[in-house]
């Protein structure tokens, strides 16, 4: 049941896998604000160098990258026929009412298309290689900052490690749920609008009860645990900054002044 | 501090309804409960059992009445120093893991009350040992069974060192080996922690496991004592609907059909020596 | 038309042609009579619930094929000629309280007869009868169904499962949950359906005591295979081979044994209601009871 976001997490022992969940989170976003120095080929050559390095260093195998590329092939799509379409400059091959193809525009395309699956991919490599549960740590800790603004930061991520703890158990609960009411004769995912809306019904109502009832009996099991909000409480997951994170933050350092130097 | 007459939990005339209800759910409630012995309490769904649990650990409030625990009085100021001394287990298993994975579930209440890192991480490996889980650190919930999320939820409690144990129907759901297994564990924890075990449970074989046996209903304690003493009174235990052992079934079975047992109370080998012997005889 | 459901070498597996793939069922035949009382048995992860979702078209075989009441199900049955078969078996899953959604019992009771095609008032009408089936008092009919208390939150699940009037009832541990009084008050509701209203009733349980109250058939599943099939007589004569697969004998018979292995005694017939034991007993002890 659970192949769907989270199930994409793959168990494994790889340097990517062991590394810090704080510095693998951090440095995805950082790499997705580097791809915009990347201007000509030599740069795009070197990304997609860095990026094929880090696949191969996390000991997965490439069709899981590329099934994470296919949802989103059509959007990937349209957005490179945009920029092929609706650039100018350098020569024009071909012109017909708002559409021209030139020779920046296809460039600029290709350009385009890269990035997205460089992207795509940096952020599929964080996914597979970092368990759910490592990921909201590491919001958890880069988000620290913001408790001086009186953020409860603390909370936040409690709320959303119990709600991913949960997701598995609701779905079950769901496909059980699904599966009584199709027992009582009704059909998903057939007849009009109205009738697959009046569907839902059946399933929601009971999924909202239950997930109730399961929300009371947990916090009384929180309380009699001692939970009383994130004062004074300690905490039993931490992370060890280890020689690979700061050799990964180096290589990104390397990476990003080739780009400086590269570019146009 | 040295308990009066060795009473860890002293319950004096304790009532309690939820607001807008006029039906009380408890009422005029008396109780002592010993220091280091196992209490059955039993009675049926809506007697009462589970909201004179939530009470003892805080969880709800009494309307009147008084509750003391290892000397401490239940109010505001007490309340988190009384729930350091009580660990809860509840029914359902998948609604009370709260951590991602069992070693973090385990260290929920230690982080609680704010135990050092160290501390804790020896904590949490003792205690997965001791329900026999080390295997399991670092599985999800959702790969678990039942049982073994129990046992997690079991280790949990035993982390925090508490005096009393409060099983609230904690192996309902679980299947008979699940079950067995479970009321095991408890058996030889409380032999070696010397803990008080309090278990609400419709299981009689659970039941009989227990020094003394309370028996609610509407509310009220109806009956009070050893096991022996409890399960000879049938009729009384199936007109509050619950079952009675298996052996003082047959007893009253044979009586019925002539053959000449004594009114006592028999252990299923004690039934079969007893027919054995009377066999023999004739 | 000879009504029974027969599987034949089914075989079911979960996610197949991926990682997980996970074989459930392996070479599954087995035969249900109609009019039996059937349980079903097996530890967690048996495959208990998989065969349990072919009864009624949740699950397509794998291969294989199951019949069941005259429609035959194999891998290529459209979903659609699935409807007609949910009617024909009535599915009441664990903790069956979970399904219900409507303002009022009767709504509730009322929604499998309108889904499958009757109308308004008939369908009230048969929500009614089902009601007073399964012994829910007539004030609670107009009340949600949320205000009921668990006992009767499941009795409400189990007519509306009822309204559909299938000829066959599956029980997935229909007690669960339940205290003493009301498993027993349920157990004996069940044999009332089977007897009176002539339900094949198929029952999965944990609970070898219900097992040998109630059942005159017993299928044993352990890792997706049929380990066993027969009558629970047969079943529970043989206490090594339950052991050594876990599982545990009814009290009766467990009594039983302890106390013709004490006396030495050898061959005797297997009791397995407590009136049957107690004859027993009377019949080892000798006449001379009352001296």
């Amino acid at each position: 049941m659970n192949k769907l976001l989270l199930g994409r997490y793959i168990n494994g022992n790889s340097l990517i896998h062991r590394m810090d969940p704080r510095s693998k989170l951090a440095l995805s976003f950082y790499f997705i604000g580097i791809i915009f120095l990347a201007n000509n080929w030599q740069t795009y050559l070197l990304l997609i160098a860095f990026t094929f390095l880090g696949v191969l260093l996390s000991k997965i195998k490439l069709s899981f990258f590329i099934r994470g590329i296919i949802p989103l092939v059509w959007l990937i799509l349209f957005t490179v026929l945009l920029q092929v379409f609706f650039t100018n400059g350098g020569h024009v091959f071909w012109h017909w009412g708002p559409f021209t193809l030139s020779k920046y525009g296809l460039v600029n395309g290709v350009y385009v298309f890269f990035r997205f699956v460089l992207i795509i991919v940096m952020s599929t490599l964080l996914t597979l290689t970092t368990s759910p549960l490592e990921i909201s740590d590491a919001m958890e800790s880069l988000l620290k900052p913001l408790k001086y603004l009186k953020v409860p930061v603390y909370e936040i991520s409690l709320m959303l490690s119990i709600a991913l703890r949960f997701v598995p158990t609701l779905m079950d609960e769901t496909a059980k749920i699904m599966n009584a009411q199709r027992s009582r004769g009704v059909n998903f995912g057939e007849g009009s609008l109205v009738e697959q809306v009046k569907a839902v019904i059946p399933i929601l109502i009971p999924l909202f009860v239950s997930s109730f009832n399961r929300a009371e009996d947990l916090a009384t099991a929180m309380e009699a645990r001692g939970y009383k909000g994130g004062e004074g409480r300690t905490k039993f997951r931490v992370h060890v900054w280890k020689l690979r994170d700061t050799m990964t933050i180096i290589a990104f350092a390397v990476l990003t002044i080739a780009l400086i130097i590269l570019k146009n | 501090m040295s308990l009066t007459d060795g009473n860890i939990i002293e319950i004096d005339n304790l009532s309690f309804k939820y607001a807008r209800q006029n039906k009380y759910i408890l009422k005029n409630l008396t109780l002592n409960i010993k220091d280091g012995q196992w209490i059955a309490l039993i009675g049926h769904n809506g007697s009462g059992k589970s909201t004179l649990a939530r009470l003892i650990d805080g969880l709800l409030k009494a309307e009147s009445g008084s509750i003391k625990v290892d000397g401490y009085e239940m109010n505001e100021k007490n309340i988190w120093d009384i729930r350091k001394k009580i660990g809860m287990v509840f029914q359902n298993p998948d609604n009370q893991f709260v951590g991602a994975d069992v070693e973090s579930d385990i260290a929920f209440g230690l982080e609680n009350q704010g135990v050092p890192r160290e501390e804790m991480v020896s904590r949490v490996a003792d205690a997965l040992k001791v329900v026999g889980m080390e295997k399991f650190a670092t599985h999800e919930p959702a790969r678990l069974s039942g049982g073994q999320k129990q046992r997690v939820a079991i280790a949990g409690v035993l982390a925090l060192r508490p005096k009393i144990i409060i099983l609230d129907e904690a192996t309902s759901m679980l299947d008979p080996e699940g079950r067995k297994g479970l009321i095991t564990l408890i058996k030889d924890l409380k032999d070696e922690y010397k803990f008080t075990v309090i278990s609400i449970t419709h299981d009689i074989d659970e039941a009989t496991l227990a020094d003394r046996v309370i028996v609610l209903d509407d509310g009220k304690i109806i009956d009070d004592g050893k096991p022996e003493s409890i399960f000879i009174k049938n009729d009384e235990l199936l007109n509050i609907g619950l079952d009675i052992p298996f052996a003082e079934k047959i007893r009253r079975e044979l009586t019925k059909k002539g053959v000449d047992i004594p009114n006592k109370y028999f252990t299923e080998e004690e039934m079969v020596d007893w027919l054995c012997q009377f066999k023999q005889k004739n | 038309m000879v009504m029974s459901i027969q599987a034949k070498k089914l075989n079911y597996t979960y996610q197949i042609g991926t990682p997980l793939e996970h074989v459930a069922l392996k070479d599954v035949s087995i035969n249900i009579k109609d009019g039996s009382y059937t349980a079903i048995v097996g530890h967690t992860g048996s495959g208990k619930s998989t065969l349990l979702q072919h009864l009624n078209g949740l699950l397509k075989p794998t291969s294989g094929e199951i019949s069941i009441n005259g429609y035959t199900i194999d891998n290529t049955t459209k979903n659609k000629e699935l409807g007609k078969l949910r009617k024909e078996v009535g599915f009441v899953f664990q903790f069956p309280e979970a399904q219900l959604f409507e303002e009022t019992v009767l709504k509730d009771i009322a929604f499998a007869p309108k889904n499958f095609g009757k109308s308004e008032d008939e369908a009230e009408k048969i929500a009614r009868e089902k009601a007073k089936l399964v012994a829910l008092p007539e004030e609670v009919l107009e009340k949600s169904p949320f205000e009921l208390s668990g006992g009767q939150m499941r009795r409400v699940a189990i007519a509306g499962i009822l309204a559909m009037e299938p000829k066959v009832l599956v029980l997935d541990e229909p007690t669960a949950g339940l205290d003493p009084e009301g498993r027993h008050q349920m157990m004996e509701m069940f044999n009332r359906l089977h007897k009176d209203e002539n339900l094949t009733i198929i029952l999965v349980t944990h609970q070898m005591n219900d097992v040998a109250e109630y059942a005159d058939h017993v299928i044993v599943l352990e890792s997706g295979k049929v380990i066993a099939d027969s009558t629970p007589k047969e079943l529970f004569s043989d206490p090594e081979w339950l052991k050594n697969h876990h599982l545990n004998l009814p009290q009766t018979t467990d009594f039983a044994y302890k106390l013709f292995d004490k006396l030495a005694l050898s061959k005797h017939s297997i009791p397995l209601q407590s009136e049957e034991l107690t004859d027993e007993i009377l019949k080892i002890l000798g006449g001379n009871l009352n001296e």
